[in-house]
């Protein structure tokens, strides 16, 4: 009889989730410390041990109405907890661990199936960042480094950078997305055309993704760096993720100053909550002035943010619905003078600057009652900067000096630049982002599983407003310079279509827990012309997390959970666009070059080409994500290990293309200097044709990068009497860059007046495989009693090594100035010319270097004073350090380590 | 004509002689063969005599024998002349003539007279010795002069198109200047490797090799002159006021490119022939002075040079934590013995080492005692005069020549 009862009661409550609530009872089960959703714990007849079913991705259930039916709910972590269901009730279970109270200043494991590294506001604050850059210490592989700021930061997320451009595709493709809204790097041009000097070149950030300088800390509540595999609601990235969520709601006021070697640091902010309203508004403001050498005043970097957000939340009785905007400003200075004193001129200065105005609103709507639909979300950000480079140098030239001015093919005189002017070159971008997304999350009604279907979709727009390259071309900065003025509001606006369905499953069984997060992302490029391979192509994202965890077991009489879990997922990264649309090449070539005492009878004549390096087979660049992962935990001890491998075989990189073409060599000889009236003449000049081979380059899919590394992360509980906690992060990285194209390169060697006229082509040349090895030993104490915050990290890489992969010196084909394509001989390496297409490469080049063991210590120490009011912090990186001398072929390595300091101070009101 | 007259008079004059010894009755003794030897420099090479007269005059009776040019046989390096049946007695000798040779590879001429006074020739005393004394041929091209920093602008910025170097004739006869190089060093006196091989005993590795032209013998440097060779021969004063007007240089190094970036401005002056450049970029000196500089002749064909005279080194590199082996391919070399002057430049602050033999350059010379010395600007490198006028060459730029000094061309 009550077995009948059962099994309609449980078959109503199938029925009824959907149908109707007036027979089942919900909940919702939370953890008792941070209230978050318990998902997936098992609610079951506490009596008869049955379950009647699992909470789902809200935390929510749902079961039959039954008074003396009395619940138990548990989940693996979790004491269970044995109640009596009441409507709408809250249960609240508590962790077998306790972490209450606890202060967590290092980096955390995520518990989802996602690899990722969370750091929150009290690591932040113990770690005194100044920007972004400063948090990446705290994830696996990451070791403290000096603050870098008077150039672009960017992120190399599983691996070991070379600093190459040609592999920045990572950093490229690693995504942040702030509140929900991703920034947007693709349509930055801010790079200045021809530019040869450090000034200039060190500070470009073209294609190369964030700049993390310009992201401030202080208004951070969270982090999570996506290591692994990310949600599929995440694309247009390859490498990584990075989630950022800013405060909301409060009621302080907090000042910080800080101050390190290298800057200055003010923030302000002011939060406001009206709980009743259910409104938050927090307003923020910091600034921050750099400099890369303290002594000079002349190079710096500042940078401006001032932030606005606010939050309305209505509670309905079967829904909830809140709004979210944000509104940011952010500015970047790069500062860059010549000491006038020193050099006379008060004409060379560089100044870059971004200004980026954000808007961001969201809506989300989650519902109350059980249905199918559990949350809706809609975003819209949008985003518009004003950049500029400014640069201006008095030139000097030492020679007679063209400014080729045709933006036509054919023959041309040049114009001959005066010896001496002020040349100012300006670069004006306006980058536009209009990012809208959809989403919503479904959930199947089920008693078994708990399960959540996410789908949604997005779209993308990225348009420069901006003029580009502006300068007057007969007062150019860079006299070297290919490319002539195009506005940039020319190029086509990037659109990018983007939708996504991904399911997430949690079943937990008697044999252990299994997890399953699987789904896919297709995007497309809408607005490329049909030339382009990319055009109406949808590239397909799939990708897949799963674990399993097994049943609670007992360790030495302690709570042991243990998780094993799995990866695979495709990550996609659109080109920019200033890879699909560079800017047009102009070749030039001197016909005549006449010079005669009157400046008025000079003539350069020129013979223009346009090339076009626009690649049309330009594709995405594609990650293949592969990870496996262990997670044991042992009375609140965890150690979590991750082995991955990543390979991207289709990384952007610039490639030279050669081509042949023709000009006219006229014979100046003849040309009687005494009596010129004028310019002279070129049509009763003799001359010979001249074939000449002139390299451009264009953007390929050309770069392999691929990772491969074990992660882990070892923390303890809190050891008490000494109140102290040991968190051991690291990693093993391997990194192997190569490119799969072929190379060419023509020697600049004169031979015989001439130069050399061939180019060489090299078989899947250049490439690279770096390893590192790393460990950080963290040792934290808090002592509540005296509000003191104490760490010290040994910091120690075992080693790094790097080794170049072995690459021929031989060409295996070569160019003729004809545009003629011939295989190398044997022989050629002793002709005259051919014989400078041998390049010099040693074995002792490919060679594996090593360097040795070095460790730092760093320390941090926090002080909290009256009443928590004022927060005083100090940190001494580097302050002993052991990096002893080694050998390297001979040759005895010293290496000097310099210690850095700095010094804040929070004032909360 | 004359010759032919001089002919007519010699006969006529022998005769005389004949016909006078056979008369007397104290009959003068008559040497039956008289041997005048011609000694020249002994660091002539390849010498060739023409126009040459020998003229014996009797000091008593006033007789003159004359001895013409195409009776002296060359002997040795130098030359004689057989004369018959003089009369014994007191003689005036004096021999002149036109040389050609070359001196150290490097083609000369000199016209030369030398005499003796009361020489008595007698049947035990016939032969004699000239000895070309009027001139030592010693010396021979010297680089006299390197202005490698350039002039600074009034806003203080470096002008670099004005670098020349001068070459002077320091010996005291004409030679010719074609196929002479300048020759720029492979290596840096800032930067000292051990290249393997090491071939600096016996060869100079060079980066640059800009060669006068000529067939030999187009570009006679008389004695004491120079011939300056410019970077870019214009005159620089019509952009840079505080520069230099190099429009009358001899020659110039002219880089001919179709590429834009890189223009360089051809001159008035003869274009030196770029044998070889490491660059396709302007060639210009090391503004700085970290490269040695020497002249040489070059005593083989372009082709031969290009195709023959190269090597590969291989040296440690270490930079920081890397030490590799790396090569250096494609470096062209000087035989050592081809050299006719060469310095070593450095500074100070930051000089490692001498890139020429020290039987080239013991020592080294400098513009600007610290690396980017800006007042180094407007100085060059000049070689100290002796009382004579002569430059002094002791194969030691140290103490042969005046560091710092205001470039002579620099009004």
């Amino acid at each position: 009889m009550q077995l009948i009862r059962y099994i309609i009661l449980a078959l109503s409550a199938l029925v009824l989730q959907v149908a109707d609530a007036q027979g089942v009872i919900s909940g919702v089960v939370l953890d008792a410390e941070t209230m978050e959703p318990v998902i997936g714990a098992t609610i079951a007849d506490a009596k008869r041990g049955k379950a009647l079913t699992v909470t789902q991705a809200d935390g929510t259930f749902s079961i039959p109405k039954n008074n003396e039916v009395r619940l138990k709910i548990s989940s693996i972590g979790y004491k269970p907890l044995v109640t009596a269901p009441v409507a709408d009730g809250r249960y609240l279970l508590q962790a077998e661990v306790s972490q209450l109270g606890e202060v967590v200043v290092t980096a955390q494991e995520n518990r989802g199936l996602t690899t990722s590294s969370r750091i929150e506001k009290h690591a932040m604050e113990h770690l005194q960042p100044s920007s972004f850059s400063d948090l990446l210490e705290l994830i696996p592989g990451g070791r403290s480094i000096d603050p870098s700021l008077g150039t672009p930061n960017n992120i190399h997320i599983r691996e070991i950078s070379t600093g190459n451009s040609n592999y920045a595709t990572s950093s490229l493709g690693t995504s942040f997305v702030i509140d929900g809204a991703p920034i947007s790097t693709d349509a930055n041009m801010q790079y200045l055309a021809g530019a040869w000097d450090n000034m200039a070149t060190s500070r470009d950030n073209t294609n190369a993704g964030v700049d993390m300088r310009g992201i401030s800390t202080d208004d951070i509540e969270r982090v999570e760096i996506v290591r692994g595999i990310p949600s599929v609601e995440y694309g247009d990235l390859t490498s990584g993720l990075v989630k950022i969520e800013r405060r909301r709601g409060g009621h302080d006021m907090k000042f910080r100053l800080k101050a390190d070697m290298g800057s200055k640091l003010f923030y302000a902010a002011k939060d406001f909550e009206w709980e009743q309203k259910r409104f938050s508004l927090n307003l923020s403001a910091d600034y921050l002035d750099a400099k890369s050498d303290p002594r000079n005043r002349l190079e710096n970097y500042k940078r401006v943010t001032i932030s606005t957000r606010m939050q309305k939340r209505w509670e309905k009785e079967n829904y909830q619905l809140t709004f979210s905007s944000n509104i940011d400003f952010s500015m970047s200075l790069d500062n860059d003078k010549e000491d006038v004193d020193q050099t006379y001129s008060a004409e060379d200065s560089y100044k870059s600057s971004y200004n980026r105005y954000a808007l961001m609103a969201a809506l989300q709507f989650k519902t109350k009652r059980p249905s199918w639909l559990k949350s809706a979300d809609l975003t819209v950000s949008s985003s518009i900067e004003k950049d500029l480079i400014e640069r201006t140098r008095l030139v000097q030239l030492s020679r007679m000096t063209v400014a080729p001015l045709s933006k036509v093919e054919g023959e041309n005189d040049a114009y001959i630049l005066p010896y001496k002017y002020i040349g100012h070159h300006e670069v004006d971008g306006k980058p536009a982002n209009v990012f809208i997304k959809l989403n919503a999350r479904l959930q199947i009604p089920s008693n078994t599983v708990s399960n959540n279907l996410l789908i949604g979709t997005d779209w993308n727009l990225d348009k420069n407003l901006g003029r580009g390259q502006v300068f007057d071309p007969t007062k150019p900065v860079y006299t070297s310079m290919s490319s002539r003025q195009r506005d940039l509001k020319d190029i086509p606006a990037n659109h990018r279509l983007s939708a996504y369905a991904e399911e997430s499953v949690k079943w937990p069984t008697a044999i252990g827990t299994w997890e399953l997060t699987a789904g896919v992302r297709a995007t497309a490029m809408l607005n490329v012309g049909h030339d382009y391979t990319m055009n109406g192509k949808f590239y397909w994202d799939p990708r897949a997390n799963i674990g399993y965890s097994l049943p609670r077991l007992s360790i030495w009489g302690k709570p042991t959970f243990i998780r094993i879990a799995a990866g695979i997922g495709q990550h996609t990264k659109m080109p920019t666009m200033e890879q699909l649309f560079p800017d047009m090449l102009y070749i030039d070539f001197i016909q005549l070059n006449y010079y005669h005492d009157n400046p008025d009878y000079r003539r350069i004549n020129l013979m223009t080409y346009i090339a076009n390096p626009r690649n049309t087979a330009l594709e995405p660049a594609r990650n293949l994500k592969k990870e496996v992962s262990f997670d044991i935990n042992v009375g609140g001890n965890r150690l979590a290990v991750t082995a991955f491998r990543e390979k991207m075989t289709s990384g952007f990189r610039m490639q030279s293309r050669y081509q042949t073409y023709q000009y006219k060599q006229y014979d100046a000889s003849a040309i009687d200097a005494a009596s010129l009236t004028g310019q002279p003449d070129i049509n009763v000049l003799p001359y010979t044709v001249i074939n000449e081979l002139a390299g451009y380059g264009n953007y390929t899919n050309g770069s392999m990068t691929l990772k491969e590394g074990i992660e882990y992360t070892l923390e303890t509980m809190r050891f008490p009497v000494i109140l102290t906690r040991l968190t051991i992060n690291g990693a093993y990285f391997r990194t192997a860059y190569n490119n799969s194209i072929v190379d060419s390169y023509r020697p600049s060697q004169v031979i015989d007046n001439r130069q050399i006229q061939y180019v060489g082509l090299y078989a899947n040349d250049d490439g690279s495989v770096r390893e590192s090895f790393n460990t950080n030993f963290t040792l934290d104490t808090d002592v509540p009693r005296l509000k003191l915050g104490f760490s010290l990290s040994a910091q120690c890489l075992w080693f790094t090594t790097s080794q170049r992969k072995e690459i021929s010196n031989y060409p295996v084909q070569y160019i003729a100035p004809d545009g003629s394509i011939h295989d190398w001989k044997d022989s050629d390496a002793n002709d005259m010319y051919l014989r400078w297409l041998v390049r010099d490469y040693t074995p002792s080049q490919f060679e594996k270097n090593r360097v040795p063991f070095a460790m730092n210590v760093n320390m941090k120490v926090t002080k909290k004073l009256f009443g928590d009011r004022l927060h005083i912090a100090m940190f001494c990186n580097k302050l002993w350090d052991y990096t002893p001398d080694y050998d390297s072929r001979g040759t005895t390595i010293r290496r000097h380590v310099t210690p850095y300091f700095g010094l804040e101070m929070n004032i909360k009101l | 004509m004359k010759k032919l007259i001089l002919k007519g008079v010699i006969m006529m004059l022998s005769l005389t002689v004949c016909l006078s010894s056979c008369n007397g009755d104290d009959p003068i003794p008559v040497i039956p063969t008289t041997m005048v030897t011609l000694e020249v420099p002994a660091n002539l090479e390849n010498t060739v005599l023409t126009n040459a007269n020998a003229k014996l005059t009797n000091v008593e009776t006033k007789q003159v024998i004359t001895v013409e040019g195409s009776k002296f046989v060359k002997d040795g390096n130098g030359y004689k002349i057989m004369c018959n049946d003089i009369q014994a007695g007191t003689y005036n000798v004096t021999v002149n003539g036109h040389l050609d040779f070359t001196l150290n590879g490097v083609a000369g001429q000199k016209d030369f007279e030398v005499s003796s006074e009361n020489v008595t020739l007698s049947e035990t005393s016939h032969d004699l010795k000239m000895v070309v004394s009027t001139f030592t041929a010693q010396g021979g091209f010297v680089i006299s002069e390197i202005f490698f920093t350039g002039t600074s602008t009034a806003e203080g910025k470096s002008y670099s198109g004005d670098q020349y170097i001068i070459i002077t004739n320091n010996s005291d006869v004409t030679l010719y200047a074609d196929s002479i190089a300048v020759l720029e060093s492979a290596f840096l006196t800032t930067t000292k490797e051990d290249y393997t091989p090491d071939i600096m005993s016996t060869h100079f590795s060079v980066q640059a090799c800009y060669m006068i032209p000529g067939d030999g013998k187009s570009v006679p440097v008389e004695p004491g002159e120079s011939l300056t060779l410019a970077v870019n021969a214009i005159n620089h004063t019509i952009e840079q006021p505080n520069s230099i007007d190099l429009t009358d240089a001899d020659f110039e190094f002219y880089d001919e490119t179709s590429n834009p970036n890189f223009t360089d401005t051809d001159g008035e002056a003869d274009n030196l022939d770029k044998w070889y450049c490491y660059t396709a970029t302007i060639y210009q000196f090391h503004s700085r002075g970290f490269n040695s500089m020497a002249i040489a002749k070059m005593k083989t064909s372009k082709e031969d040079w290009l195709e023959n005279y190269v090597y590969d080194a291989t040296y440690m590199f270490v930079f920081g934590d890397f030490s590799k082996e790396m090569t250096k391919s494609g470096i062209y070399k000087v035989p050592n013995g081809w050299i006719l002057d060469g310095v070593n430049l450095s500074v100070e602050s930051v000089r490692e080492w001498n890139v020429l033999d020290a039987s080239i350059d013991a020592g080294w010379t400098y513009c600007g005692k610290v690396d980017r010395d800006d007042t180094r600007f407007n100085k060059s490198v000049i070689r100290k005069q002796d009382a004579n006028g002569k430059y002094i060459d002791t194969n030691n730029s140290t103490n042969d020549f005046i560091p710092e000094a205001p470039a002579s061309l620099l009004n």
